[in-house]
């Protein structure tokens, strides 16, 4: 809740949960201490560039950063915050 | 002023004239370990549940050499039981042979570094060289070397090329360049506790090696990992060069699978499939062979001429010994016969499945729907875990994120799912009656686990941790490492359960020979016959139903009971009590409170569900 009245507040900033399969992103910010360490030990920290390859519906998506493939729970992905980049992979 | 100082474990800084003992395996998971552990080693010789946790070390000799494997982590420290337990082995290394997968090294430097900047003699392993090659993707073997400061080995450890390698140059592991940035913070504080590979994990916050260190945790965790993460983008900047995208066949696979309109058909098929071959080859055609024709045709009536020289027949030694729950009868016909090729066939496909990538992506596909029964996709592990052996799954509840997790995880195993001993005596006695008896018995299962799971998502406290895992490529498993796992696994399995069984069955064979039995049925008698429509003697499944699940299972083989009572036979065995060695697990890992209210409602549960579905069944008919 106050994570994404504080999107609304910045305005324009998009979480990971936007995202649509094929889409590119760069991330922000992880919203989540736990989930942060984790993510930075996979390459996924802040300024990883990731793209969208599954998004299981109402469930996880699965985002590809290099060769890696990472699920990522749709609650969790609320609260990473990203920067959705052009996306060149046409789907 | 170390106060609760643990022994420090001591290293030889001069690596090439160290008596080198203690050599540790340590890397992501997926990456080869174990492989090279067996080609290291040349077998599994030894394997340990790490002091208080489930997560298992492996030890093997060679030589002079102590060689231990490491569960796999992507990072040191205390994140969760996994990294706690890589943590304390790798403390006590001589020599850590970092294994990394040459496919992924953005992910695995990670830990390299950390190992590096701990002050550790390392080694690397740069495994996977051949299915590096395959993708198109190429490091730079002697610039990766020069910029780790340690010496870096090629392998592909499946076919054991550079195994010889990287024994020869084991002696050249030495510090690499740590982060110059680090010192700074990390050589007062290593000056006052002796070590710096401790002195960095206190002050990336691990609390527990702060604590044993009688210092306070740093903040800096994000700021260490963050200048970390920074320095193996840039190092894989240097050293890695990839010629083509490795997308593919096996890529579309992996999207089919995790995408509910292909991977549920593909999970249900995976079901099926696991079904026919447990249930029906194994348990019935095998088992068949090994419990029918060996053991009943052979083995017993031999131990029953042994025993009868001693004790006469249906004097208390002869019952006791050889009687219809004897000790070295059926307790010996049960363990060999029918749960051995049981649990080995159950292992052996849990190892085809851990080795070919598709669990985390059923984890991925069942996030959704355990997300409301409280659980994340992450559960799948522990709940598949929990079909070969309740107990075995309870002690993998500790890999979910949070106590909430392992709360609801641990009672919905206790409570709705059976074990594969257990589902196959029951299709066994399914085979005696209609399919639609058996598909009944496993619909009220299933809407038995999905009540209970919502409840509990209710009514217990906190919040569930969500999904975030890796999945490792798919890959067709290989068949030498499929069967070390399993077969590792299956023996030591047996070994742990033999003793419940004996001690089981020496139980039962006391209560009849001093009549506490005929007691118990008596007492019984409202609830059996009453309640339930069962004969009495079912009293004596459900007491033996505690001792082991399939035993009990086992117990309503010899009774004439109808189509729908054993139905109702079944379902109410299946919900009471777990068997003692999960009771035991449950009260180790979740205390008494936890599990005599389990006890209670499983029990009262039981008798409900099964004293209501006795009477639907008769409404229909
Ligand atoms: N192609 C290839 N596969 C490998 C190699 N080393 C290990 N594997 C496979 O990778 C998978 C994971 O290996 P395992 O030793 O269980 O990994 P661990 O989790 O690190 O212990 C298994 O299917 C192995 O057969 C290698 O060098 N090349
Ligand atoms: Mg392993």
């Amino acid at each position: 809740m106050r994570n994404r009245q504080r999107n609304r507040h910045r305005g324009g900033t998009q979480t990971l949960d936007t995202m649509r399969r094929g889409e590119h992103c760069r991330i922000l910010g992880i919203d989540d201490d736990r989930a942060r360490g984790q993510a930075i030990r996979f390459g996924m920290g802040e300024g990883a560039l990731l793209s969208c390859i599954t998004k299981v519906p109402a469930g996880p998506l699965v985002m590809r950063s290099g060769r890696q493939e990472i699920a990522i729970g749709r609650q969790l992905a609320r609260r990473i915050r990203i920067e959705q980049l052009d996306s060149q992979a046409a789907c | 002023m170390a106060t609760c100082h643990t022994p420090t474990p001591t290293r030889a800084n001069a690596p090439a004239s160290s008596t080198a003992s203690t050599v540790v395996l340590a890397g992501n998971p997926n990456v080869g370990k174990s492989v090279v552990f067996a080609a290291l080693t040349g077998t599994y010789v030894d394997v340990s549940n790490f002091p208080g946790t489930t997560v298992e070390v492996f030890r093997g000799r060679r030589g002079d050499l102590e060689i231990i494997d490491t569960p796999g982590v992507y990072g040191v420290g205390s994140l969760n039981d996994e990294e706690a337990v890589a943590r304390d082995v790798i403390l006590t290394a001589d020599t850590v042979v970092n294994v990394v997968d040459a496919v992924h090294p953005e992910r695995d430097l990670f830990l390299t570094l950390q190992l590096i900047d701990m002050g550790l003699p390392v080694i690397v392993a740069l495994n996977m060289a051949d299915e590096a090659r395959k993708q198109g993707v190429a490091i730079d073997r002697d610039l990766l070397e020069d910029l780790l400061g340690v010496p870096v080995v090629e392998t592909v450890a499946v076919t054991g090329v550079g195994i010889d390698e990287l024994l020869e140059r084991l002696p050249e592991a030495r510090p690499g360049h740590a982060d110059p940035a680090l010192d700074a913070d990390v050589l007062p504080l290593a000056a006052r506790i002796g070590s710096r590979a401790e002195a960095i994990l206190v002050l990336e916050g691990d609390a527990i090696v702060a604590e044993r260190n009688g210092v306070e945790a740093h903040a800096s965790a994000d700021c260490v990992y963050t200048a970390r993460r920074a320095r193996v983008n840039d190092i894989v900047g240097h050293v890695l060069t990839t010629t083509t995208e490795g997308a593919g066949l096996g890529a579309h696979l992996s999207y089919l699978m995790m995408h509910p309109l292909t991977g549920l058909p593909m999970l249900g098929a995976l079901l099926w499939l696991m079904y026919k071959v447990l249930g029906e080859w194994v348990a019935s055609d095998l088992v068949g062979f090994t419990e029918g024709t060996i053991m009943n045709g052979y083995y017993e009536p031999f131990m029953r001429g042994l025993v009868s020289h001693v004790f006469a027949a249906g004097s208390a030694g002869y019952t006791f010994l050889a009687g219809e729950f004897g000790v070295v009868t059926m307790t010996v016909t049960y363990l060999l016969g029918v749960i051995l090729p049981l649990v080995a066939g159950f292992y052996l496909l849990m190892a085809l499945l851990e080795d070919s990538g598709y669990l985390p992506r059923i984890a991925a596909l069942a996030d959704r729907s355990l997300t409301s029964l409280g659980l994340n996709g992450r559960a799948v592990i522990p709940l598949i875990l929990g079909l070969g052996c309740v107990t075995m799954g309870t002690l993998t509840t500790r890999i979910l994120g949070s106590k909430r997790e392992r709360f609801i995880a641990t009672a919905l195993m206790a409570i709705a799912v059976p074990c594969s001993a257990q589902i196959a005596v029951i299709s066994a006695l399914m085979a005696r009656v209609g399919g639609w008896y058996a598909l009944g018995y496993f619909a009220a299962l299933l809407a038995i686990f999905v009540a209970v799971g919502t409840v509990l998502n209710k009514l217990t406290p906190g919040v569930s941790t969500d999904l975030l895992i890796d999945l490792p490529p798919l890959r067709v498993p290989r068949i030498g490492n499929v069967l070390r796992k399993s077969s590792t696994k299956v023996y030591h399995f047996m070994k742990e359960v033999a003793v419940f069984f004996l001690a089981g069955a020496a139980l039962i064979s006391v209560l009849d020979i001093t009549g506490a039995l005929t007691w118990v049925q008596t007492v019984a008698q409202p609830l059996t016959v009453g309640w339930l429509h069962l004969p009495k003697e079912a009293a004596t499944a459900f007491v033996m139903g505690f001792v082991r699940r399939d035993f009990g299972a086992a117990g309503f083989f010899t009774m004439n009971l109808s189509s729908a009572q054993l139905l109702v036979a079944m379902v109410t065995i299946t919900l009471f009590v777990p068997c003692i060695a999960s009771v035991m697990v449950i009260l180790k890992e979740r205390g008494w409170k936890y599990l005599a209210g389990l006890l209670v409602t499983s029990v009262s549960g039981a008798f409900l569900v099964g004293g209501l579905l006795t009477r639907l069944l008769e409404v229909l008919r």
